[in-house]
């Protein structure tokens, strides 16, 4: 039942040997996702460590787990991201990580002219998506920015750009969805 | 979120984009769940929006070796034990998702304890331990059991479980007429009780006794059997 060749399997023909015990199987999931999984955790908690360990607790529950992956609900690399996303979001928003931050950064979160930490966002994000942001409009980038690669609530984000909250909310959603319109007409995302 | 009336629809859908990136309250976190579980449309705009924040995360780049010996640490010792040459054919069961495929396979795990049993039939394990799929210990210490006649010609051999109950594997004992059976008796101290009707033939006849049963003999009764031996012992012997 071991699959031949790892590295010509598919990402949900994989999680199914995940299922089976086949650990060489995790192994090359974990060499295709998990610089993705530990750069997304590092830019939200901003502490290597805690990233590190983050990615390990997605990967180590994906083995015990492999059944919450279902390949008709979405691809496996935005399902393990989203699971760290929101682990790395809990983390920061746990009050002794938010002074700790607060001290570093001097103030929540880093927000120069353009509404965005524009260094990190290079380095974060991939090559050929930065078009597709760089169209969006600015408004709805750094509510995006913010509010994902900063870990604020849509609140923490309104009080931060001093907009309505309402507005920061919608603000998210349709910014997503021109994203995606975006990166389709690219060929980027199916 | 303002108590007492319910949230509408549309004020869900307005939180679906700040909830695919992590930025809603905790209660609101939990009424888009709820709400997630039976609305399929919305689901659907949840998945678009995480997979496009998913392209937002850099692709290519090594991950670290360091932190994959972590993991693997950490994952050690949570393997299945291999379970014995299976009965089910889990391939022929294989279904449409992943999902599906993959708890099956590990419901399949708890399976194998009946494949156990199977394999002892076929002689293939004198001591087995099983695991169970939530990892309890499900058979341990199964014992081969050597019966034999006092000149040592007849013998027979049975494989008994911590209950009591077991099979016997092997016996090169005649076949008996048609009125006549194999018994087997389980001998603890002065206590004699049948273990069970053997047939005809008693290779592979499955028997039940108490657990703790200190030795075994085989008489040749009447059919259909008898409370109690009525002849001496073709074979007997004691747990090792």
């Amino acid at each position: 039942m071991a699959i031949e060749d790892l590295s010509a399997a598919g990402d949900a023909a994989l999680v199914i040997a995940v299922g089976r015990y086949d650990e060489a199987a995790l192994a090359e999931l974990y060499q295709r996702h998990g610089s993705a999984v530990l750069r997304l955790a590092e830019r939200v908690l901003r502490a290597r460590e805690l990233a590190e360990d983050v990615t390990q607790e997605v990967f180590v529950r994906l083995w015990n787990e492999p059944d919450r992956f279902d390949p008709e609900r979405g691809s496996l690399r935005s399902f393990l991201l989203a699971q760290a996303h929101r682990r790395a979001v809990d983390v920061v928003r746990s009050e002794t990580s938010r002074r700790r931050r607060e001290e570093r950064d001097g103030r929540g979160s880093v927000v120069d002219d353009s509404g965005f930490d524009r260094a990190v966002w290079d380095l974060t994000v991939a090559e050929h998506v930065k078009g597709a942001l760089e169209r969006l409009p600015e408004r709805e980038r750094e509510a995006i920015a913010l509010a994902y690669f900063d870990g604020l609530t849509y609140r923490e984000v309104a009080t931060t750009l001093a907009q309505p909250e309402g507005t920061v909310k919608s603000r998210i959603r349709s910014g997503l969805r021109t994203l995606r319109a975006s990166l389709v007409d690219a060929g980027v995302e199916p | 979120m303002s108590s007492g009336a319910p949230i509408t629809h549309d004020a869900l859908r307005e939180l679906l984009g700040a909830y695919a990136v992590d930025a809603l309250t905790d209660a609101e976190r939990t009424a888009v769940d709820e709400h997630l579980a039976s609305c399929a449309a919305c689901r659907r705009e949840v998945a678009d929006h995480l997979e496009t924040v998913a392209m937002l995360s850099s692709g290519p780049g090594r991950a670290p070796a360091e932190l994959w010996a972590r993991i693997h640490d950490d994952i050690e010792g949570s393997d299945a034990p291999a379970p014995p040459a299976p009965v089910v054919d889990i391939a022929g069961r294989r279904q449409a998702t992943a999902a599906a495929e993959a708890s099956r396979v590990r419901r399949w795990q708890g399976v194998a304890v009946v494949a156990a049993v199977v394999a002892l039939v076929l002689g293939v394990a004198t001591a087995v331990a099983v695991t169970s799929d939530d990892g309890g210990q499900v058979f341990a210490g199964a014992q081969r059991v050597e019966l034999t006649s006092e000149d040592g010609v007849a013998t027979a051999s049975l494989v008994v479980l911590d209950d009591g109950s077991g099979i016997v594997t092997s016996s090169n004992l005649a076949p008996l007429p048609a009125d006549r059976t194999y018994q087997l008796w389980a001998i603890d101290g002065d206590d004699v009780e049948s273990a069970g009707v053997l047939g005809q033939t008693p290779d592979l006849a499955p028997f039940t006794s108490g657990g703790g049963t200190g030795a075994f003999a085989i008489t040749v009764e009447q059919v259909p059997g008898a409370s109690a031996p009525t002849t001496d012992p073709v074979v007997s012997g004691a747990v090792a």
